[in-house]
């Protein structure tokens, strides 16, 4: 039957799951994750994903705030983010919401408990 | 736990690298190891099963090519279900630190995809996509991908396509092929 | 299996060629038929090593062609790698006769004609050392010794890697392997898998004209592949197979006929992607891959080379290692 490839599984027309709330939860790395400088990118492994992946500047930088705070809100990136480009949180909060999304799918980052 | 990576120190920050005034949209490119088709020689039948009617973009040149993913989108209404690529993920396609020349579809640009016969639907849409007049439907990105051939000059992209899993029929790549490009469950 | 078979290849020194066990080149034909037929003929490839069982009768001859360095051995220490070569049973036996690979219980491939058991040995073998070796991250690359040194040659199929390996390996730099790249993450060097290199098609005529007394062995056509060829290891080659050697330089050929010559550097971030998605067992080894990657990419500079004329490539590399890779500090 042909279909829509999803890790091996024909997809069916469910939805996919209620995506996180990014503005309350803390994020850190997904642990055995890597983020290497190589030439002019960057090289990752994500640790929940087995993944490898090529990110740029922007999506690199993400991840260096998470290492460096060990665990920090998406507000709290921003903010980060905001002090290294020189842009006010809210311009780049839209680009860095989508990038978000990808590190999580990739499974470089995952959010953890609000105590942790 | 510690995340695994050297000092900081040891290597050069992206934060500082980030450009004054500008936060340009974060880029996360999935890397396939061809594990799967150097065992087989399986590459060489990637090549050789681009149908040129299917190909979008020039044709496959001879030096080696890269292959990444980029995510296919749904749009479900009512238990039904369409696929749609959209610009902004070709748009951040960049390696060696350029990005691949992309003249397919570009930033704020979608475009239809029908699995069942590998083919774009359809103009380009200059808007995001919606099921209808009367409803928007729900957009969103469910873990489907299609696979886009980078060639070795880093110049073109063509999307090689999806494949039935059952089968690995009806697709131009096969399924020893595509068993290179699909991840790891989760 | 016959008495008389048995005691010959009880008979056999199984030791490596250190303590003087014969190159198989050289060996009496039927201590070689023993072996296969009973404990099984062992192949030290250096980071592997390989038994193989057959009752087909062209393996022997063959095996003595293409690893005619390799010393004679049946009972080693230790094997990675178990393979059985058998005819087909009943009629087939007769009729258009085939033969079987079986490996951990399992026929991985469909049978081939008899008479092409050495390719099916081949491939076979080569699937399972992918399958099985990753105590070595393992490249698609052809590789090569020199200084010290390794020369990768990651490549997809068609590139032209087999030619390149064979053409070097008969122009003085040493053979490790003209399918793996096999790095040994922990000890940090990269190691032999030490068997012929697989020449097709054209290849065969072109290795030829540049050495007309390399060391080839049959050649067989109409196989999966096209026509086939071995190129057998050199003795140099075969007894430092366990000598490793550190990271020198990733070049990526491409052969296109025609081609004006081109040798230009390739970027580490590009390097990584094409090491990766080059190397057999990437994923299998997860982060650890990862790892061994990165540090390959940071050991050694990578350059890709397109090409038309062999000679061009052959003094194109010489340069290469002479004014960046021996050149370089460190």
């Amino acid at each position: 039957m042909l279909g829509v490839v999803r890790d091996g599984r024909t997809l069916s027309a469910a939805g996919p799951a209620h995506p996180p709330d990014v503005d309350q939860t803390r994020w850190a790395w997904a642990a055995g994750s890597r983020l290497q400088a190589l030439g002019e990118g960057w090289v990752a492994y994500g640790g929940a994903s087995g993944e490898t992946l090529y990110l740029n500047d922007e999506s690199a930088a993400i991840l260096e705030v998470l290492r460096d705070e060990g665990a920090a809100s998406f507000d709290a990136v921003c903010r980060a983010l905001a002090a290294d480009s020189g842009l006010a949180p809210e311009e780049l909060a839209p680009a860095a919401a989508e990038g978000w999304s990808l590190l999580v799918e990739a499974g470089l980052i995952r959010a953890v408990d609000a105590g942790g | 736990m510690e995340p695994s990576n050297p000092a900081p120190e040891a290597q050069r920050s992206a934060r500082r690298r980030l450009v004054r005034g500008a936060f340009a949209a974060p880029a996360v490119l999935a890397l396939y190891s061809g594990s799967a088709a150097a065992m087989a020689s399986n590459l060489r039948c990637v090549n050789n099963q681009v149908d040129a009617g299917r190909k979008v973009f020039p044709a496959p040149v001879a030096t080696p090519d890269r292959f990444v993913r980029v995510r296919l989108w749904s749009l479900r209404h009512n238990g039904k279900v369409r696929w749609f690529l959209r610009g902004n993920d070709f748009d951040a396609l960049t390696l060696d630190r350029t990005s691949v020349y992309n003249d397919f579809l570009g930033l704020g640009e979608w475009r239809e995809f029908d699995p069942a016969t590998q083919r774009l639907v359809d103009a380009k849409l200059g808007t995001q996509p919606r099921w209808s007049s009367t409803h928007a439907g729900t957009l969103a990105h469910d873990g489907a991908w299609v696979a886009v051939r980078i060639d070795a000059s880093s110049q073109g992209a063509g999307i090689v396509g999806v494949v039935d899993n059952t089968n690995f029929t009806g697709s131009a790549v096969s399924g020893l092929c595509w068993a290179s490009f699909v991840t790891a469950a989760r | 299996m016959p008495a008389a078979e048995r005691g010959e290849a009880a008979a056999v020194d199984a030791a490596p060629a250190a303590t003087g066990a014969p190159a198989l080149g050289r060996a009496d034909p039927r201590q070689v038929r023993a072996a296969l037929r009973g404990p099984g003929l062992g192949l030290d490839l250096g980071a592997a090593t390989l038994r193989v069982r057959s009752d087909a009768p062209a393996l022997a001859a063959a095996l003595q062609s293409v690893y005619r360095e390799h010393p004679l051995a049946t009972a080693l220490p230790w094997v990675d790698i178990d393979l059985r070569l058998d005819r087909a049973r009943g009629l087939r036996r007769w009729l258009r006769p085939l033969v079987r690979l079986r490996a951990e219980a399992a026929h991985p491939f469909e049978p081939f004609p008899a008479a092409t058991a050495l390719p099916l040995f081949e491939w076979g073998a080569n699937w399972m050392i992918g399958l099985r070796l990753h105590e070595c991250l393992l490249l698609h690359a052809g590789a090569l010794e020199r200084d010290g040194r390794a020369l990768l040659l990651p490549a997809l199929p068609g590139a032209g890697k087999s030619t390149l390996t064979a053409a070097l390996a008969l122009r003085g730099w040493r053979l490790l392997s003209d399918e793996f790249g096999a790095w040994d993450y922990r000890a940090g060097q990269f190691t032999a898998l030490l068997k012929p290199v697989a020449l097709k098609n054209e290849s065969i005529d072109v290795i030829r004209r540049l050495a007309p007394a390399a060391p080839l062995g049959p050649v067989f056509e109409k196989t999966r592949k096209g026509t086939v060829a071995h190129l057998a290891a050199d003795a140099q080659a075969v007894r430092r197979r366990h000598e490793g050697a550190l990271p020198g330089a990733f070049v990526l050929p491409q052969w296109q006929a025609g081609a004006a010559l081109q040798l230009e550097p390739v970027d580490a971030h590009a390097l990584f992607g094409a090491l990766a998605f080059n190397a057999f067992n990437y994923r299998v080894l997860g982060a650890t891959g990862f790892d061994a990657v990165v540090s390959l990419v940071q050991a050694a500079r990578g350059w890709r080379l397109v090409y038309g004329e062999l000679d061009d490539a052959l003094a194109a590399l010489d340069r290469l290692w002479r004014h960046e890779v021996l050149a370089a500090p460190g």
